[in-house]
C-alpha cells in the first residue's frame, strides 16, 4: 500500500515536472514583447513598422540589424526582428501565433524549411536497418522504435537545452534580450566549418522523404498561420532556407519536386510570394553545418538575398 | 547504458515492474541477470564478451581453488586466474599507451614502429575485472566461501547497479544478500526473495534523486568552466588555475559521488545495500583521511589486495612502507587510465600519503598535540589537505605535460593577478552559484547527519514536494545533452 503511494507521488512529480517543462520551454514566444528591456529599463518605444523573420534554427542566422541598414540604405525604415526559434516548425508555432499578431508586425517572412514537410517516423513504412545493424547497436535500435511510436514528438517539443531556456527566460524578464533583433537563440558569432568538417556530418544525415499527402499537418498548420497573419492585414511571405550540398545527398531529387510544388500551391492558393533559397548556396564555404550557415561576420549573401526580398515585398 | 538518460529511466521501471511481478525468486535472480546483461549490451554491443569470459573464466577456477587442497596447484589456479583478468585489463587498457610510448622511444634509435591497435575501452573492465579479482583472492585467501552457484556468482559480478562504475564490491558483502536463512532446511539458506519494501524504496529514491543532482544539476554544469580554463591554462593566471582545481573537485566529486548515490539508491530498491563510497571527503583531515572518504570501495581494495601483501608483516621498516604505499597509490593511479598524468596523481597522493604515515609514526607532536584536535586546528588540517588533494587533481585533469606543469606551478606560486579571474566569474555565473551552493550543501550535509536518511522519512506529502523539487531542479538546469560519467572513461 505504502509503495503505491510513494509511486503515485512520483509519477504526480513526473507529472508536475513535465508541465513545467513544457511552459517553461515556450514560456518566451507568448510573452515576447520587442519593446520589452528588463524589469529594471525602460520600455523602448517603436516608432517604425516591424517586420518580423520567422522560422528555425535554420534562419536565425540572418543577420536582422544588417537587413535593417540594407533596407535603410534604400530609404526604407523598417524595425527588423529575427524570430527564428531552435526546431520551429508551422505547428508549433500556429500555437503562439495570436501573440505574435497581437504583435501588429507589418509583414511576417516566413521560412519553411524542407524538414518541416519530410515524413514522421510512424509513416516510414517498415525498417530499413538490418538485422545485424540491431543486434550490434542496439541503442540506436531502442532510439529509432520509440522514435517509431511517436517520442520524435517528444524530441520535437523539447529540442534543445532546457537550462538555455530556463536561462534565457530568466534573462529576459529581468534585462530583456540579450540580442535584441535575434531575441530568441543566441546571435554569437561562430567559424565557418572547413570541408572536411562539414564532411564529418555525412554520415549523421537521414532524410525520410517528403510527406506529400494533404493531411500533413505541418502543411495545413502552415496555411492557418497564412491565413490568420492575412485576416489581421499582416503581408506574408514565404522563403526556404539553405542546405549544404551532403543534405540534398541524403534526399532524391522527387522529394525536392514535391517539396517545392506543395509550397507553390499553398502560395498560390493565399496569393502570396514563395522565395526559393535551399539549394542556391549548397556548394558555398559558409557553412556551420549542413543545416546552419555560419553566424559570421564574413558570411553577408544570405542577409543580403533576405534584404532583397524584404525590398521586393514591401515595394509591391 | 548511461543513468542520466531516458533509456535508464524506462529500463529500470521496466525492471522494477517485472521483479515485482515474478513471484519465484529463482526467476527473479535470473531476471535480474538478463537485464544487467541487457545494461551492458546496450551501450557497449559486442564488448559484452568480455563479461561474460571473465564471469565463467573467475567462477570455474575460483571453484577449483576451493576445491583443491594441494597448496600449489591452489597458487597456480590462483596465477591463471589473475592473469586472464589482468591480461584482458592490460591488453584493452594499457596495450594502446605501451606501443605508443614504446614507438616514441623507438623513433630515437630510428628503428620502425610498432602499428597501432586503436582498440576501444569496453566500458567498466576495470570494475568488473576488480570484482571477479578481489573474489579469486578472497577464495584463495579463505575469507570468503565460493558461490553456491554460477548464477548467484553472475549477479555478483554483473549486478547493474555497480556494473560499469562501481563501486567496487566484494563478494563477501554482496553473495550473502542473495540467500536468506531458514533453519528447516538442510542447507539452511535459500535464494532470496525480492521483495520492494517501502522504506528501501524511499531511501532508494532519495538516493537516486541526490545522485542525479549532483551529476546533472551540479557536475555538469560546472564543467563548462572547467573546460574553458583546462582546455589550454598556459597563460592563466594563478587564482584562475585555483579556480578551476576548486571546480574540477566540485565537478567529479557530483560526478563520481552521484553516480555512486543512483548505483546504492537503486540497488537498495531492489533490496541489495551496497557500501557507501564516498564520506565527505573535502572535510577530510590529512591525505591519508581522504583516502578513508574518497572512492571507499577502490582505496580499500588496493589496500586489501595490494598494499597489504607489499608490506607483509614488516610494518616496522620504514622504507618498506614507504615502498608499499609508493606502489600502491602508483597503481591506483594508474587504474583511472593509461596516461603519465594518471601515475603522476598516483604518485603524488603515495608521496602525501607516506610521508604522512612516516611523520605521524615518528612526531609525538603530530600524533599528540591538541591543536589539532580544536576547531582551528581542524580547520587547517582540512585546508591543508585540500590544498593538497587540489594540486593533484590536476595532474588528474590535465594530460599534456607541459601544460600540467604549467598549471602546478601557477597553482603553487602565486602571481597575485586578479583580472583573467574576475572575467572568469562574471562570464561563468551559473557554475560560480552551482559551486557555492554545492560548498554550502557539503558542509550542512557534514555537520548534520544521515540526511538522505532524514529526508527520506519525512511525510509523503513533504516528501513529495522536497522529490518534485529537487527533479525540478534536475529537469530545468538539463544541458541538452546527457554527458558522460568522467569514471565511464575508466
Amino acid at each position: 500500500m505504502m509503495n503505491k503511494k510513494i509511486v503515485i507521488s512520483l509519477f504526480c512529480s513526473a507529472i508536475i515536472v513535465l508541465v513545467s517543462l513544457y511552459a517553461i520551454m515556450d514560456l518566451y514566444l507568448y510573452i515576447y514583447d520587442p519593446s520589452w528591456r528588463g524589469i529594471t529599463n525602460e520600455k523602448h518605444t517603436i516608432n517604425k513598422p516591424m517586420i518580423f523573420i520567422v522560422g528555425a534554427s535554420n534562419v536565425y542566422s540572418i543577420n536582422s540589424t544588417q537587413v535593417e541598414k540594407n533596407l535603410e540604405s534604400s530609404g526604407i525604415e523598417y524595425e527588423i526582428y529575427n524570430l527564428a526559434d531552435m526546431s520551429d516548425r508551422p505547428s508549433h508555432r500556429l500555437q503562439s501565433i495570436n501573440h505574435l499578431i497581437s504583435l501588429k508586425p507589418t509583414m511576417v517572412l516566413y521560412g519553411v524549411s524542407i524538414t518541416d514537410f519530410e515524413n514522421p517516423y510512424e509513416n516510414v513504412l517498415g525498417n530499413s536497418i538490418s538485422l545485424e545493424s540491431k543486434i550490434l547497436q542496439p541503442k540506436k535500435f531502442f532510439v529509432d522504435t520509440l522514435s517509431y511510436f511517436g517520442a520524435s514528438d517528444l524530441d520535437f517539443k523539447f529540442p534543445t537545452s532546457p537550462k538555455d531556456r530556463m536561462i534565457l527566460s530568466l534573462r529576459y524578464l529581468l534585462k530583456g534580450p540579450e540580442f535584441i533583433h535575434n531575441p530568441f537563440i543566441n546571435y554569437n558569432q561562430v567559424p565557418i566549418t572547413n570541408k572536411k568538417g562539414i564532411e564529418s556530418y555525412r554520415e549523421g544525415i537521414s532524410f525520410r522523404g517528403i510527406d506529400s499527402s494533404d493531411v500533413n499537418k505541418e502543411k495545413l498548420a502552415l496555411d492557418e498561420i497564412i491565413k490568420r497573419l492575412q485576416k489581421n492585414n499582416i503581408k506574408v511571405a514565404l522563403f526556404t532556407p539553405p542546405y549544404h550540398r551532403i543534405f540534398f545527398d541524403s534526399m532524391t531529387e522527387f522529394d525536392d519536386e514535391i517539396f517545392t510544388k506543395s509550397l507553390r500551391d499553398i502560395a498560390e492558393q493565399n496569393h502570396i510570394e514563395v522565395y526559393f533559397l535551399h539549394k542556391k548556396y549548397k556548394d558555398m564555404n559558409i557553412w556551420r553545418d549542413p543545416y546552419h550557415v555560419a553566424v559570421n561576420s564574413t558570411v553577408t549573401v544570405y542577409t543580403d538575398d533576405i534584404s532583397e526580398i524584404l525590398s521586393q515585398e514591401i515595394a509591391n | 547504458m548511461l543513468f542520466n538518460t531516458l533509456d535508464f529511466v524506462v529500463f529500470f521501471i521496466i525492471a522494477l515492474t517485472i521483479i515485482a511481478i515474478i513471484k519465484k525468486r529463482n526467476f527473479q535472480h535470473i531476471f535480474i541477470i538478463l537485464a544487467s546483461y541487457f545494461f551492458l549490451y546496450y551501450s557497449s554491443s559486442y564488448q559484452i564478451t568480455l563479461l561474460i569470459f571473465t564471469t565463467l573464466w573467475t567462477f570455474y577456477l575460483a571453484r577449483e581453488i576451493h576445491l583443491t587442497s594441494n597448496i600449489v596447484r591452489k597458487k597456480q589456479f590462483l596465477v591463471l586466474t589473475l592473469g586472464g583478468n589482468l591480461g584482458l585489463l592490460g591488453f584493452f587498457k594499457y596495450a594502446g599507451f605501451t606501443i605508443s610510448e614504446l614507438n616514441g622511444m623507438l623513433n630515437h634509435f630510428g628503428i620502425t614502429n610498432i602499428p597501432e591497435l586503436n582498440l576501444i575501452l569496453p566500458i567498466g573492465i576495470s570494475f568488473y575485472t576488480f570484482h571477479a579479482i578481489g573474489y579469486v583472492i578472497d577464495v584463495y585467501r579463505g575469507n570468503t566461501q565460493p558461490s553456491k552457484s554460477l548464477k548467484e556468482y553472475m549477479l555478483f559480478v554483473t549486478f547493474f547497479p555497480q556494473l560499469v562504475a562501481g563501486p567496487i564490491l566484494r563478494a563477501g558483502q554482496f553473495l550473502p544478500q542473495l540467500r536468506e536463512k531458514v533453519d528447516n532446511l538442510k542447507e539452511r539458506t535459500k535464494l532470496r526473495l525480492i521483495v520492494i519494501e517501502s522504506h528501501n524504496l524511499k531511501l532508494g529514491l532519495t538516493m537516486m534523486i541526490f545522485g542525479f543532482m549532483k551529476k546533472m544539476l551540479f557536475a555538469d554544469n560546472i564543467a563548462p568552466m572547467v573546460n574553458h580554463i583546462f582546455a589550454n591554462p598556459v597563460g592563466a593566471e594563478s587564482f584562475t588555475i585555483i579556480l578551476g582545481a576548486v571546480a574540477f573537485a566540485v565537478q567529479i566529486y557530483g560526478d563520481f559521488s552521484g553516480y555512486s548515490d543512483i548505483a546504492i539508491g537503486a540497488a537498495l530498491i531492489m533490496g541489495f545495500k551496497i557500501p557507501q563510497n564516498f564520506n565527505k571527503p573535502y572535510f577530510a583531515l590529512s591525505p591519508a583521511d581522504f583516502w578513508r572518504r574518497w572512492h571507499i570501495s577502490l582505496s580499500t581494495w588496493v589496500r586489501d589486495y595490494l598494499y597489504f601483501p607489499l608490506v607483509f608483516n614488516n610494518r616496522k621498516s620504514d622504507l618498506r612502507v614507504f615502498i608499499s604505499l609508493m606502489t600502491s597509490f602508483f597503481f591506483l593511479g594508474l587504474w583511472h587510465g593509461a596516461g603519465l598524468n594518471f601515475a603522476i596523481y598516483g604518485i603524488l597522493h603515495g608521496s602525501y600519503v607516506s610521508i604522512e604515515t612516516v611523520l605521524r609514526k615518528h612526531s609525538k607532536f603530530l600524533r599528540e598535540n591538541t591543536f589539532f584536535k580544536s576547531k582551528i586546528g581542524k580547520m587547517i588540517s582540512i585546508l591543508v589537505t585540500q590544498y593538497l588533494v587540489f594540486f593533484a587533481f590536476i595532474a588528474f585533469r590535465i594530460q599534456d605535460l607541459d601544460q600540467m606543469f604549467y598549471t602546478m606551478k601557477k597553482y603553487v606560486i602565486l602571481d597575485f593577478a586578479f583580472s583573467q579571474t574576475l572575467y572568469m566569474i562574471k562570464s561563468f555565473e551559473l557554475p560560480i552559484i552551482l559551486m557555492t551552493t554545492f560548498i554550502i550543501l557539503h558542509y550542512i550535509s557534514y555537520k548534520k547527519h544521515n540526511v538522505l536518511e532524514s529526508i527520506a522519512n519525512l511525510k509523503l506529502s513533504k516528501w513529495f514536494l522536497f522529490s518534485t523539487l529537487c527533479i525540478l531542479l534536475i529537469v530545468l538546469f538539463y544541458g541538452g545533452n546527457a554527458k558522460e560519467f568522467i569514471y565511464f572513461e575508466f
